[in-house]
């Protein structure tokens, strides 16, 4: 059952440029600190799982839990792991060359008003999870402008959506002049944008995030999923815990709920994928 | 020590004295005085000091008021004999030794008369709260109410009465007869402020009858002189003085009592209940010092006529205004400047006060940014005060506070945000007799919030709760040693969770997010009893019904079963106007003895059970006050429940002015609320469901040693204690450190009169870092590096402490008229750097500077950062009064 409307959010981004002049009028200061955080080893398995609208091998991605930070994640291997549609089960095979990616053995497109399951078998572990695909709402206009101290360059969280969504953006400037020569993470960048449902104060006084600045002539290609409550739901507490941790009115601290039975994290979910291509003028 | 003075006028007509001086001869008083009573004095040379410098202003007053007021301290007595008044030695009192006979039982010596009356200040009309009234050689005594009045009955032999307050000289009036009577003392001030501290508490007060557990009162006076930060005084913060008491930390008004939650303490100013008294997002409270006249704060033992809250109350009376003649009071400070105008509009019948004080940032913030709009903050306190007649007193009395940002946002949208605290309070005291004192209270208040998408369009998420309460309290002085306190209250509170208004209607978001009108009735009654001299008991119990009123929509959710699938659905009830859905009776008893073996000691015992109907619903960890919804208890949520008891023990050395108190106390909690992980706290129809119910346990000892008289007055307080919850869904079941659980709280408060005119305060605080939560693993999600959290409140902030020192520079000679002071104070001298969050999910931008990552086309590096406010303060503001 759907009980809550949207309501944009954009309506409340106004707030945000307040707020951060309103955290600098009030002196608060951070810096980086050691800290030695108290690791607890946890026998989860993390669930990168995402079928879409695309007739395509769809991947699902099993690791295990990073024990320090900015680690890299050991893969779960040897896991049997299948989606059923309701009338199909597909299994999905574990990539040779990458390790901890299963894909399926078939094409397939996930459709709306369908529920798949995953289900993952490992060691002594059953994990299942279900879920459904909503309709992506078409693309809306890039918001970019223009950066005050250097009128050459951009810079915004260039889309936003009615809906929920998540827009994911590639800028490549690599080919402007004057960038060609350029290491690729000074004129490539990966950006996402989330709209989610609701209200959270978390969200609205959300901590300054880094520029991202590109010339004109910039590619943008633009990837919008759409995102059902659950997922909506998720998204939610991993974007609490990421994008609007540390601002003025910080939220409990809290793992993302998952929609994952068994001993795991991470969210498996169906989307309707859009797709286009931009470039800055 | 005190001074005695005896009067004898006879049929001598009562001459009124006028006096106004300014650093005279004493002889030159006494001949205004022979002058305007055609009286002459008559004493030995060797009494007084003739040429000793004085300074003094009355008007009006009786003579022997007169006299009083001038020889007081001086151990003077004096009678009227023909046309003469003739000055003696008086006899010398000490309470601290002549107190120390005890007579074994009060309650067998037969009635004979009562003596009632109001304790005032003689400068200024304003009624005393918590004045001792005493025999001077007995331990019978009494304090006066909020409102000033006392009543006593005594035996037939005794002959005087004596009147103490802090602060203010001690009187002696006699009482030439035996027969009930109404006597008012006035009091007058000591002419040079003293060091004194903060936490309230006269030698005297160790009567039987006036100690109680757990309660606590702070002198505004003593507020004025501790280091603040930018030089803002702040009666909310001077609170964490106290033991038990425990800050979130720099900048933050908010603040826990003895384990309890952040919601779980009343402030109420005039009785009237203020649900955000913050400013600057809780920088600063709302509460304009120099408008206040006494702050008592109650941790428990609550007495039966104060609930509603768990924890704590703190109730903030305002000055009723100058009697006698007209005032000004104000200060110049970094942030804000404050004004104070009282005086009398009927002379000795009616008075008012007015206070005012306005930030003034805006400017330097605009010329900083000009895309700031408005940034300020506001106070006001207005209060009249009508002495009908000697049975009859009315105050009024006004509050409105109001904070208010605008700025232009992204794409040239004014946006922000906006939120008032207004009371409204008519009071009525009546004396039904000399023994039966009666307070009727009507009392309105609002907490409105705002937060502005589009202020052109008058776009704007909006959450508010109004109140009316209608209060009437008795306090029947029954016979000696028997006092009963009983009364009513019938409140209607209103509730809107939070709706969104556009254009100024309000928008449907296609569910009923539901106005929440609740009821409360409550009956109390409280008896104290004094068994003997070394004995007191009080026993009370408080009875509310609680009902949850319609027009409303109630949501729950329930596990339904279909084709064998278990699902969740939402069970919608609606309810009609008028129609009460739900109701809870709470009965709150309350008891506590007190036992004097000897002069010096004193040992308490208490158990009280609080309960708590109105609920803050948050998961803010900030230290900073939010977007935050109040609820009612109702059908999806229970009452809070408290049961607290306390062990104290008091000891007074015989050095006047040192004192050691120590209280031992244990609190279980019910009902308590916590939030499930990510809770949705606004727009939300379901949000009782994110919410988590558990119990709480909290336990300590609280100790703290006081200095109170000379030149170095102070304290040092320590305390050890724990607050652990317990919640079924969180850390699987185990319990948990409460964020309020920081076991070592030591604080050390010292003022040093190094001149007459020159105080020198410091004051140092440390406290174990505040529980948090930290990841304990991490995953990947769509590039983003997302914490796991193995258990609530694993972890520990670093301990917190820093030292504040402030220097009081009076400019003005002892006694002037115009008086002003420079405040220089430093907040964090040694810069300490206290964190009140740590984060996770930042790295560095080209500049150094901890943001979010927003490019992930490589991984971003993350690094752990501390979020602090302050590091050393210095400020200076300047203060006067005339």
């Amino acid at each position: 059952m759907k009980l809550l409307r949207t309501y944009g959010k954009s309506r409340f981004s106004g707030i945000l440029l307040y707020v951060y002049m309103a955290t600098l009028l009030l002196f608060s200061c951070e810096d980086p600190v050691i800290w030695d955080l108290e690791y607890e080893e946890l026998d989860l398995i993390v669930v990168e799982g995402k079928i879409t609208n695309e007739a395509k091998e769809h991947e699902v991605r099993l690791t295990k839990p990073l024990y320090e930070m900015n680690g890299t994640p050991e893969p779960v291997t040897g896991a049997q792991v299948e989606i059923n549609d309701g009338a199909e089960i597909h299994l999905l095979a574990e990539d040779p060359e990458r390790p901890g990616i299963y894909r399926t053995d078939s094409l397939f497109a996930a459709v709306p008003d369908q529920y798949y399951q995953l289900r993952i078998g490992y060691e002594s572990k059953r994990i299942t999870a279900v879920t459904g695909m909503v309709e992506v709402t078409p693309f809306q206009h890039m918001n970019v402008f223009q950066v005050q101290s250097d009128p050459v360059l951009y810079e915004g969280n260039i889309s936003d959506s009615d809906q929920p969504a998540i827009v994911r953006l590639e800028l490549d400037w690599s080919h402007v002049e004057g960038y060609e020569d350029l290491p690729d993470s000074e004129n490539h960048a990966v950006i996402y944008h989330f709209t989610l449902n609701g209200v959270d104060v978390n969200e609205i006084f959300r901590p300054q995030q880094e520029h991202v600045r590109f010339p004109p002539g910039t590619i943008v290609h633009r990837e919008k999923e759409s995102v059902n409550a659950l997922y909506g739901e998720f998204l939610r507490g991993v974007l609490s815990e990421t994008d609007w941790r540390g601002g003025m009115f910080d939220v409990l601290p809290g793992n993302a709920r998952t929609n994952l039975a068994g001993d795991a994290i991470g969210f498996f979910t169906a989307s309707d994928v859009i797709r286009d291509t931009v470039v800055i003028e | 020590m005190l001074a005695a003075a005896t009067l004898l006028l006879g049929q001598q007509p009562i001459a009124r004295i006028t006096l106004h001086f300014d650093d005279t001869s004493l002889q030159n008083v006494m001949g205004q005085i022979e002058q305007q009573s055609g009286l002459s004095f008559s004493y030995h040379s060797r009494l007084i000091d003739e040429d000793e410098r004085v300074t003094i202003h009355m008007d009006r007053l009786p003579l022997d008021e007169a006299l009083d007021i001038i020889f007081s301290g001086r151990r003077i007595a004096f009678e009227v004999v023909e046309k003469q008044i003739v000055l003696k030695r008086a006899r010398r009192v000490n309470i601290q030794v002549e107190a120390s006979v005890f007579r074994d039982s009060i309650s067998l010596i037969p009635v004979k008369f009562t003596v009632s009356g109001f304790v005032k200040d003689a400068g200024t009309g304003e009624v005393l709260i918590g004045a001792t009234i005493t025999i001077p050689e007995g331990a019978e005594g009494t304090i006066t109410n909020n409102y000033g009045f006392y009543s006593l009955t005594l035996k037939q032999d005794v002959k005087e009465l004596l009147c103490s307050y802090v602060g203010y000289r001690d009187r002696i009036i006699p009482l030439l007869s035996p027969e009930n009577r109404t006597v008012h003392f006035t009091l007058e001030k000591e002419p040079e402020p003293i060091g004194e501290v903060t936490v309230y508490s006269n030698e005297e007060e160790n009567l039987i009858q006036t100690t109680r557990s757990s309660e606590e009162r702070i002198h505004p006076e003593s507020i004025r002189k501790m280091p603040a930060l930018f030089g803002e005084k702040d009666v909310i913060k001077s609170l964490a003085a106290i033991p038990g008491i425990k800050f979130f930390g720099d900048g933050s008004t908010i603040f826990f009592v003895r384990g309890g939650g952040r919601d779980q303490n009343m402030i109420t100013i005039d009785e009237a209940p203020v649900y955000n008294p913050t400013h600057l997002l809780g920088y600063f409270s709302a509460i304009v010092p120099d408008a206040v006249k006494d702050v008592t704060i109650y941790k428990g033992d609550f007495p039966a006529n104060y609930g509603g809250r768990l924890s704590s109350l703190i109730d903030v009376r305002t000055k009723d205004g100058n009697m006698l003649k007209f005032g000004l009071d104000g200060s110049i400070g970094l942030l804000s400047s404050k004004l104070s105008l009282e005086g009398p509009i009927w002379k000795d019948h009616i008075s008012f006060f007015a206070s005012g004080r306005r930030s003034h940032i805006t400017r330097p913030v605009q010329n900083w940014n000009k895309n700031i709009n408005d940034l300020h903050f506001s106070d006001l306190h207005l209060k009249l005060n009508y002495h009908i007649n000697s049975k009859n007193r009315l105050f009024f009395s006004i509050y409105r506070g109001e904070d208010n940002f605008e700025a232009q946002g992204r794409n040239d949208i004014a946006t922000g945000i906006n939120w008032i605290n207004s009371t409204t309070t008519l009071r009525w005291n009546h004396l039904f007799s000399d023994r039966l004192f009666s307070n009727l209270t009507l009392l309105g208040s609002r907490y409105d919030y705002r937060l502005f998408m589009n202020l052109e369009k008058n776009d704007y998420w909006n959450s508010r709760i109004d109140n009316l309460n209608l209060k009437y309290d008795f306090t029947y002085y029954l016979v000696p040693g028997y006092t009963l306190r009983y009364g009513f209250l019938s409140s209607a509170h209103f509730h809107d969770p939070g709706n969104v208004y556009l254009g100024g209607a309000e928008w449907d978001p296609g569910y009923d997010l539901s106005y929440k009108n609740t009821h409360e009735f409550t009956f109390y009654v409280s008896n104290q009893i004094i068994v003997n001299s070394r004995l007191s008991i009080r026993a009370g119990i408080r009875a509310t019904v609680w009902q949850n009123i319609g027009p409303a929509t109630e949501y729950r959710v329930v596990k339904t079963t279909a084709n064998g699938i278990e699902r969740d659905s939402i069970d919608v009830n609606e309810f009609s106007k008028g129609e009460i859905y739900h109701q809870t009776l709470s009965l709150d008893p309350r008891i506590s003895l007190v036992y004097q073996p000897g002069v010096q000691d004193i040992f308490k015992l208490s158990y009280s059970r609080t309960s708590q109907f109105q609920y803050l619903i948050t998961n803010s960890i900030s230290p900073f006050t939010s977007l935050e919804v109040w609820l009612p208890a109702g059908p999806n949520v229970l009452p809070q429940y408290a049961h607290q008891f306390t062990i104290g023990y008091t000891r007074r050395s015989s050095i006047p002015g040192l004192s050691l108190n120590t209280e031992v106390y244990y609190k279980r909690m019910n009902n308590l609320i916590d939030y499930r992980d990510h809770a949705h706290m606004l727009m939300n129809p379901l949000v009782e469901e994110e919410l988590l119910f558990g119990e709480g346990t909290a336990y300590g000892v609280e100790t703290i040693l006081k200095k109170e008289h000379g030149t170095l007055t102070g304290w040092v307080s320590y305390t050890f204690s724990r607050a652990i919850y317990h919640v079924d869904e969180i850390n699987g079941g185990d319990p948990y450190p409460a964020y309020a659980d920081r076991p070592n709280d030591f604080s050390l408060y010292l003022s040093w009169e190094l001149r007459p005119r020159l105080i020198l305060s410091g004051n140092f605080i440390y406290m174990t870092g505040g529980p948090i939560s930290t990841p304990t693993g991490f995953y990947y999600y769509e590039d983003h590096q997302v914490p796991i959290y193995a258990k609530r409140n694993n972890d520990r902030l670093p301990d917190y402490h820093r030292l504040d020192v402030a220097l009081n520079w009076r400019l003005n000679k002892p006694g002037a008229r115009y008086q002003h002071e420079l405040i220089f104070s430093v907040y964090n001298l040694y810069n300490r750097i206290n964190p009140v969050v740590m984060n996770f999910n930042k790295t560095l931008d080209e500049n150094g500077n901890l943001v979010v990552p927003v490019d992930f086309y490589t991984n971003p590096k993350l690094y752990a950062s501390r979020y602090y406010l302050y590091g050393i303060v210095p400020s200076v503001s300047y203060h006067f009064n005339f």
